[in-house]
């Protein structure tokens, strides 16, 4: 089940997607989701899919891929859908039935709204490393700087993360089979029982994370690390032709939202 | 005491999605009750999929593994009570260590057995006696004591539940020699007093060679050979073919009949090897 | 030759700690040699490894890393970059979720100009085979895999000396060859200067050298042959000698090498 986390996961390719600046990508995914929000009516809806649709074709990421992510907010898919479905005033669809027609309405559109979203969101962390994002954050963020804001240290913090989300889930899932093995029972009591079963896993996985940091510091350490002052990339990052033309885009597809929205489409 | 029987068991990972791989194919196998075995294999070879079948951790995909002739995976029941008949120790199992003291680790196994304190205290005492951890630390952190010494709590806490089947997937990863012989002693005077059945995952062949008495070599997720070490080690050529290596002693047995000693019977130990030469004539 | 690194009666103990660690360790490293350090957990040997580049300083006497004193912060840099360090977990000193950017992060660090970051990953990871998986993610690869990328990570910045502490210990057989195949031929072909540290005796036997470390003390110290050859001295430290070798002192045979075939000759020699 936790092998299902696709978060951090990157898959190196080189299309158009993969050499954009991770600054622009950065920029696009806040454009894609303002204009996400002011997806209004079907048009809108529409627009926003065709662009998603488009982006996965043009990076190669496949759907699968992207479905794969969406595995563990499925509850939260559901869940949003299903409130929608049943708790939205209006006209019936059947007589006699709970469901009216702006609930099934409403429901489908923060679907969409939230599938669009993560696909977004992976279509990014998937087309760039890891490095190359934080990289990147790390630059749009460095004026920050200025007021005292630690940007590389954050930057550095965020990339860690990444590196050991997928050693960490390894490792719980390793600890949980041992645990399993000593007849722990992770699936049957009431919601006291279950938390307290968590406790031999949790209590072995932060003992290893600290023990990992500090290992980690040092090999830091001892390949020269110290702080962002003097450092240089081996991957610079470069505006392109290719970056004005998808900001250029991005422009557009905002422009077009505003458009369909004030015309309520 | 439990004989384990498998029959004909695969298991398929990811299976129906494009990543789908096949870790170990029709296996079947019978171990007795009180069988000393050593699994062999390199990484990848599917031995470690293949020993979490035997504890239900993991659910085959085709096949049966019968633990004293009963199907554990009828249903969930089935599947929980194995995992008291069938002990597994992962590699690195200091790392499960959770509890404040030695003694409620060692104990985390037999409470959740649902046994009664008296019982827990006493099977905690045995297999600390196994493993040579003494009871001046029972109420010591897991945490402060050395490697070697974590690491024989955790196999206590396994020992502590008294399986039928002690399966232990690489115990000496990591130790130093010395640390490596103590443990390896801890498990065979474990097999002797309580008669269990034992098998070890083993990248040492000088070990598997002196302390088993069969070996399943895996290959490829299947059984590439099974037999007395005396025959796996007869056969050094295959062993070397598949990227396992022979014992010293056999290798240097080998190097000793190029040169025209004729050493007679099967060697894979030191004591065989020196018998051998004795036989011979030398020394 | 000038040694590259040099303990001078090395003692350490740790601030809150009441045991010393290591007792007066007098050791020269000669440049471009092959040096295997082997005792048992506890020995010392890993407060030794951590010496060589300043992650640890001496209680009392002097490490020199060429004409540094370790001691010394303002050459901290230098002699980080003069010593490269591998360590035992290979998942806890891989910091990138690629393995080239994982190599370039020790030349970054060192602000080298990026071109030349780019060439000395190449370099590096042509060096330990690990070219054609540059763009793969760490963790997925295998265990010996990931060690070498650690190598990797190490030669770009084109130390002098590379060592490892138990860079082994959690790896397979096959994983195992392929690190100290790696280290040996950086030695012999690149003339890199190595320091192993381990408890696996087969490991040692291609070394130039062999130190046995106990109890914060070098024991033994020679070429591999000769510190095999006392072998009731290595049973007595609890470490393990090459079958080869026990044979012949159980023969009371010369024990003028390590190979089985020179053993089996030997041994075929005393017969006739």
């Amino acid at each position: 089940m936790l092998k299902d986390i696709t978060l951090g996961q990157f898959f190196p390719g080189d299309t158009p997607v993969h050499r954009l600046d991770p600054r622009s990508k950065i920029l696009l995914l806040i454009v894609f989701i303002v204009a996400l929000f002011m997806a209004h009516g079907w048009a809108g809806y529409g627009l926003m899919l065709l662009v998603t649709a488009l982006c996965m074709a043009v990076s190669r990421i496949s759907p699968r891929n992207i479905f794969k992510g969406l595995k563990p907010m499925l509850f939260i898919i559901v869940f949003t859908a299903a409130l929608n479905l049943f708790y939205t005033q209006g006209t019936p669809l059947f007589p006699g039935w709970p469901i009216t027609r702006e609930g099934l309405e409403r429901s489908i559109a923060m679907v969409l709204r939230i599938v669009l979203l993560i696909a977004g969101t992976f279509l990014l962390t998937y087309t760039t490393s890891p490095m190359a994002l934080t990289d990147g954050m790390e630059r749009l963020l460095s004026p920050l700087k200025k007021i005292g804001l630690p940007v590389h240290e954050i930057t550095m913090m965020m990339s860690m993360a990444l590196r050991f989300i997928p050693t960490l889930i390894e490792e719980t899932d390793k600890i949980m089979s041992a645990q399993k093995a000593r007849g722990a029972d992770f699936e049957n009591g009431n919601l006291l029982q279950r938390a307290k079963a968590l406790l031999p896993i949790l209590v072995p996985l932060f003992v290893s994370s600290f023990r990992r940091a500090d290992e980690l510091a040092v090999a830091m350490e001892s390949r020269c690390y110290h702080g962002g002052s003097g450092r240089t990339r081996m991957k610079q990052l470069h505006f392109q032709a290719l970056d004005l033309w998808a900001l250029a885009l991005g422009a557009l597809l905002l422009a077009a939202m505003i458009l369909l929205r004030r015309f309520g489409l | 005491m439990s004989d384990l029987r498998v029959e004909a068991l695969t298991h398929v990972y990811s299976a129906g999605t494009p990543f789908e791989k096949t870790a170990i194919e029709n296996i079947s196998l019978q171990i007795p009750s009180g069988q000393f075995v050593g699994l062999l294999g390199h990484t990848g070879s599917g031995k470690s999929t293949f020993i979490q079948h035997l504890n239900a951790l993991l659910k085959p995909t085709s096949g049966k593994v019968l633990v004293d002739g009963e199907d554990i995976n009828q249903d969930k029941k089935t599947r929980r009570a194995v995992k008291n008949k069938v002990g597994l120790v992962f590699q690195y199992p200091e790392y499960q260590l959770f509890e404040e003291t030695v003694f409620a680790d060692i104990a985390f196994g037999p409470k959740n057995m649902g046994l009664g304190k008296e019982e827990i205290e006493q099977r905690v005492r045995e297999a600390a006696h196994f493993v040579g951890v003494e009871e001046e630390l029972f109420q010591r952190s897991p945490l402060e004591l050395s490697g070697g010494q974590k690491r024989r709590v955790a196999i206590a806490g396994v020992i502590a539940m008294r399986p039928g089947i002690l399966i232990l997937d690489e115990p000496t990863a990591g130790l130093d020699p010395s640390g490596c012989r103590q443990i390896l002693e801890n498990i065979c005077s474990y097999r002797k007093e309580s008669g269990a059945t034992v098998i070890i995952v083993s990248h040492n062949m000088d070990d598997a060679a002196r302390l088993t008495e069969r070996l399943i070599v895996f290959n490829r997720g299947t059984v590439a050979m099974d037999g007395t070490p005396e025959q796996v080690f007869s056969r050094p050529e295959e062993l070397i073919k598949i990227g396992l290596s022979v014992p010293q002693a056999t290798s240097f047995a080998m190097a000793l009949r190029e040169k025209g000693i004729p050493l007679r019977g099967s060697i894979y130990t030191h004591a065989q090897l020196m018998a051998a030469l004795k036989e011979v004539g030398i020394c | 030759m000038e040694p590259i690194i040099r303990f001078e009666n090395v003692h350490f103990t740790y601030p809150e700690g009441e045991r010393e660690i290591l007792c007066g360790v007098n050791l020269e490293i000669a440049e471009g040699s092959f040096v295997a350090v082997l005792g048992h957990n506890g020995s010392g040997k890993s407060t030794l490894f951590k010496h060589m580049n300043a992650i640890l300083l001496p209680t009392s006497g002097k490490v020199w890393v060429r004409d540094m004193d370790t001691a010394d912060e303002d050459k901290l840099l230098d002699i980080r970059r003069t010593v490269g360090m591998v360590f035992q977990n290979p998942d806890n000193q891989i910091v990138a979720n690629v393995v080239e950017d994982d190599v370039a992060f020790a030349p970054e660090n060192l602000g080298v100009p990026s071109e030349e970051i780019r060439q000395r990953v190449d370099a590096a990871l042509k060096q330990v085979g690990m070219y054609d998986f540059r763009m793969h993610a760490p963790h997925l690869l295998s265990g010996g895999q990931k060690q070498r990328v650690a190598i990797a990570g190490v030669l770009a910045m084109q130390p002098r000396v590379l060592a490892l502490d138990e860079p082994t210990a959690m790896l397979d057989p096959q994983g195992r060859r392929e690190v100290i195949d790696t280290v040996t031929r950086l030695c012999r072909e690149k003339g890199m200067t190595v320091v192993l540290i381990t408890h696996h005796m087969e490991e040692c036997i291609g070394a130039d050298r062999l130190v046995v470390m106990s109890n914060g003390s070098v024991v033994a110290d020679g070429s591999p042959l000769e510190v095999f050859s006392q072998v009731e001295l290595m049973q007595r430290e609890g470490l393990d000698v090459p079958e080869t070798t026990r044979v012949l002192h159980e023969l009371g045979l010369p024990k003028t090498a390590m190979d089985p075939k020179s053993c089996a000759a030997i041994v075929a020699g005393a017969i006739s």
